[in-house]
């Protein structure tokens, strides 16, 4: 009996609610890169390859990991001298004592390993230094010429590990490469890995070359010549070499960009001193008006789902920004407020579309939400203009031209943070970052 | 005793009981959620004694046991005569004779707890609570020991200075939250990221340093969709505490920072 | 063209020399002055009287050119206001000159290149352009001049005629110019 009623009161106390116990809200911490460990991965026997000994390679990938890491502002990598660099036993078992003595929280090793058939087996593991667990643990095999893609997949892993975004190492940008006086500027395409490395020109200068922007079908390209004096939008395959014009029109057809599926381009065509929005589908070569008006409409952007196009249009008396359905119906216009909105693209994300804000004098990158609220200016300069999104949607890239004239091509996180300038060898403006590499 | 005598005894004794913790609840509720409007007389600080050092514990003092049922209602609005008038108080004062008696005590509770097999754990902290929860106004009182074994565990597992006053909470939390929030670093521009929360269960040893990883709780803002950038915010939350361990806390009050939820929420921050 | 009169006179006086030295056939063409009986060789040229300057050479617009297009009208270009493509007074009195002439000149064709200043999205500033240039070509297509000889292009903010970042240098940049094309098509 006292026994039953003592697990009655048993049961009363377990359903009574607790609340003595201390619950503390942190409402706010610090936004600082996150110091990580990247040492030079480690090799069992030092082999020569045609890139360069298996030990430099080592080194090299740890330089381009800590290099894209860093340029994220999310993440601090520590000065190698800090610590032991591991041998390849300490790959699978790090001393994690020694990587919390140097502050670090992460730590990315991995080691290079020449084939016998002369592929390179790059290993990728990133460990967390408090709880000593392996968050991330993969190999990539590439020929000697690719070795640098294992490093960016690298990346990619223990940056979306550890930050929840997807990657957006392993991809490249094209855009104009500029020089000469600017009242004969010679504007050539050029492509390079993200990160500057294996830069090519892909023409001469001989002709105006603007607009370039990638397919997410790999290798392909859009942009736009004035060769033979006819100002028109070309598509092109740069693994073949091959061409193809776009629709044939009198007049100029200019701002070329590929839906989602690269199966369609969206571009302009001049008429009557007016531009007009039309869509052309590759495979079959067959266009389709989808605007139409006393209007210049121009420099439209697929929404990632392929459904909608946001674009600008000075159909309301001003430059500004609508979105409409991808088959031309039911345009809306998204952005207000003071000054013009110009040459949109909507983020991979669907979450964003970034632009150019024009005020005060000035072009400023800014950001709005599709339904356009939420407009947030992030740069602040005398003009930047021609945003491009990162395949995670996260960071943007944009050409910032100077007071003096000078253009470089720029990138910042969508928080507004790290504005940070991406070096190449001539002045540059236009540019487009491609999708992540298969 | 028969069957039916002994439901409507336990049905009188589950009214009465809820009936209490209900008063109780509301009264924690109240506390917890405006420290500043405790119902309090105004007390001239020199008529108490100037304490600068913790009250020395001793058996009596410590609350022993569940009070009578019918306490509560008799429970006065005033603040218990031995508090700690400065807040920082505790924490500079570390009087050697005065945390070692509380140590001993201290440890003699501990020692009593893992007598008890651990599946009755969870009852005990209840109990604990329960009794905290009943007993807050009059911490002095000596009262008559039940006789029952239950009661026995009840009152042994009952940590010594079980109430915390309200002044003492928020300098334990104020001091908690310096130490934590310098070291967390949300991610935010993930996707959703603004809108969610976490809550951790910290485990602390006495000087500060984990005594088991921070234990996840719960979260809220995580959808099939933000899966990663849920995990990666848990994850921020858990190296915030790794980072900045040991803690500093005044010693006198582990019993209260032995076990806590920290909640991380960044709406400060976006 | 002096630069090209110069080493005519060097060859000119070497031949002539030639011709003292050896071989009086050879005279130096008439409109030079002859030169003064030398010794022979490059030390002479040490010695050498004075040269006359070279005779002025003026210009002539060739019929149908680019120059005579701008002796007629005044100017090959005409000038907007900023962000937009309307013909002020002083657009239309060029463009006139510009259809008077082409009306006489029959077999000339133009194009009509469209500019703008940089205070523009790249994209909106080449629909900019062509907007202007088609304002021009409108006009000149109404005064008569007939629609098939008349092309245009526009070079957005490409090809700006000055550089700098000021008003000055902006006005001059927003303008179409009327290009006489040569050849067939």
């Amino acid at each position: 009996m006292i026994a039953r009623l003592a697990l009655f009161l048993c049961s009363l106390t377990l359903a009574a609610p607790a609340a003595a116990q201390l619950r503390i809200d942190i409402t706010s911490g610090v936004a600082a890169p996150m110091p990580v460990a990247v040492p030079a991965f480690p090799t069992g026997a030092a082999v020569a390859t045609p890139a360069g000994t298996t030990a430099e390679l080592g080194r090299q990938v740890a330089a381009i990991i800590g290099n894209n890491l860093s340029g994220t502002g999310l993440f601090k990598p520590i000065d190698p001298a800090a610590f032991p660099a591991p041998g390849m036993a300490e790959v699978d078992a790090p001393q994690f004592a020694a990587f919390r003595t140097a502050a670090a929280q992460a730590l990315v090793t991995g080691f290079v390993t020449a084939n016998a058939n002369g592929t390179l087996t790059i290993g990728c593991q990133l460990y967390d230094v408090f709880s000593e667990e392996r968050l991330v643990a993969q190999g990539f095999t590439v020929t000697p010429a690719g070795w640098r893609r294992a490093a960016h997949k690298c990346s990619d892993l223990v940056y979306s590990r550890l930050t929840g975004e997807s990657g957006y190492f392993d991809s490249r940008i094209v855009y104009v490469a500029e020089s000469g006086p600017r009242t004969k500027r010679v504007k050539r395409l050029a492509v390079m890995d993200q990160d500057g490395a294996n830069h090519r020109f892909l023409t001469s200068g001989q002709s105006l070359v603007l607009m370039p922007r990638f397919s997410p079908v790999n290798e392909t390209l859009s942009y736009m010549s004035f060769a033979q004096d006819r100002p028109r939008v070309w598509i092109y395959n740069m693994g073949t070499g091959q061409q193809q014009a776009v629709g044939e029109f009198d007049s100029m057809s200019f701002a070329g960009r590929f839906s989602p599926d690269g199966r369609t381009l969206v571009f302009s065509v001049t008429r009557a001193g007016n531009a007009d929005i039309y869509a052309y589908d590759i495979a079959s070569r067959a266009t389709r008006r989808l605007t139409n008006g006393n209007s210049i409409d121009t420099s439209p952007s697929y929404s990632p789902d392929g459904r909608r196009i946001v674009f600008e249009s000075d159909r309301g008396g001003s430059q500004q920004l609508y979105v409409m359905n991808a088959d031309g119906s039911g345009a809306q216009r998204i952005s207000f407020g003071d000054g013009r909105a110009g040459s949109p693209v909507w983020s991979p994300r669907g979450d964003l579309i970034a632009f150019t804000r024009m005020q005060g004098g000035k072009f400023r990158i800014s950001v709005i939400r599709p339904d356009g609220s939420g407009e947030r200016l992030l740069t602040d300069s005398w003009q930047d203009e021609s945003p491009s999104w990162a395949p995670n949607g996260r960071v943007i890239l944009f050409s910032r031209t100077e007071r003096n004239g000078r253009s470089s091509l720029r990138s910042i996180d969508l928080t507004g943070r790290n504005d940070r300038r991406i070096p190449t060898p001539l002045e540059a403006s236009d540019p487009a970052w491609g999708p992540l590499l298969k | 005793m028969t069957e039916g005598r002994a439901l409507l005894v336990a049905a009188l004794l589950h009214i009465a009981l809820l009936g209490a913790l209900s008063l109780g609840l509301a009264r924690s509720l109240q506390m917890t959620a405006e420290p500043d409007v405790t119902p309090v007389e105004f007390v001239d600080i020199s008529d108490m004694a100037q304490v600068t050092s913790p009250p020395k514990p001793s058996m009596e003092a410590a609350p022993q046991e569940p009070e009578p049922l019918a306490a509560p209602e008799a429970m006065p609005d005033a603040p218990p005569a031995p508090e700690v008038p400065a807040p920082p108080a505790p924490k500079p004062v570390k009087a050697p004779d005065d945390t070692a008696a509380q140590d001993a005590i201290a440890e003699a509770v501990a020692a009593a707890q893992p007598k008890r097999p651990p599946v009755k754990a969870p009852v005990k902290d209840k109990a604990g609570q329960s009794a905290a929860l009943l007993d807050k106004s009059k911490p002095n009182a000596a009262r008559p020991r039940e006789t029952s074994d239950f009661a026995r565990t009840i009152e042994d597992a009952l940590p010594k200075q079980s109430r915390l006053s309200a002044i003492q909470a928020a300098t334990l939390e104020q001091a908690i939250r310096a130490q934590i929030a310098p070291c967390w670093n949300p991610p935010i521009g993930g996707a959703d990221v603004a809108e969610m929360t976490a809550v951790l269960r910290i485990r602390l040893n006495r000087d500060g340093s984990v005594a088991a990883p921070p234990e996840y709780v719960s979260q809220t803002g995580a959808t099939a969709g933000n899966q990663a950038y849920a995990r990666a915010f848990v994850e921020t939350a858990k190296r915030a505490v790794l980072r900045c361990a040991p803690l500093d806390l005044p010693a006198d009050l582990y019993p209260h920072w032995r076990e806590f939820e920290l909640n991380f929420d960044p709406r400060l921050m976006t | 063209m002096t630069r090209n009169i110069l080493p005519l006179i060097v060859v000119a006086g070497a031949v002539a020399l030639a011709g003292c030295k050896s071989n009086r056939d050879v005279l130096p063409p008439e409109a030079w002055q002859p030169a003064p009986a030398q010794p022979q060789g490059p030390a002479a040229i040490d010695q050498a009287g004075t040269v006359p300057p070279p005779e002025q050479v003026g210009s002539t617009a060739l019929p149908g050119s680019q120059a005579a297009l701008i002796e007629a009208a005044g100017s090959d270009t005409v000038l907007f206001a900023f962000d937009s493509y309307g013909l002020d007074e002083r657009a239309r009195q060029i463009l006139g000159g510009q259809a008077e002439w082409l009306l006489r000149n029959a077999n000339v064709r133009v194009t009509i290149e469209g500019h703008t200043d940089e205070r523009g999205t790249r994209e909106y500033n080449l629909a900019l352009g062509e907007r202007r240039a088609n304002a021009a070509k409108n006009f000149l297509a109404a005064q008569g001049v007939g629609a098939d000889r008349l092309s245009i292009i526009s070079y957005g903010k490409e090809r700006p005629a000055v550089d700098g970042a000021n008003e000055e240098a902006w006005a001059q940049n927003r303008r179409a110019v009327t290009v006489v094309v040569s050849g067939g098509r």
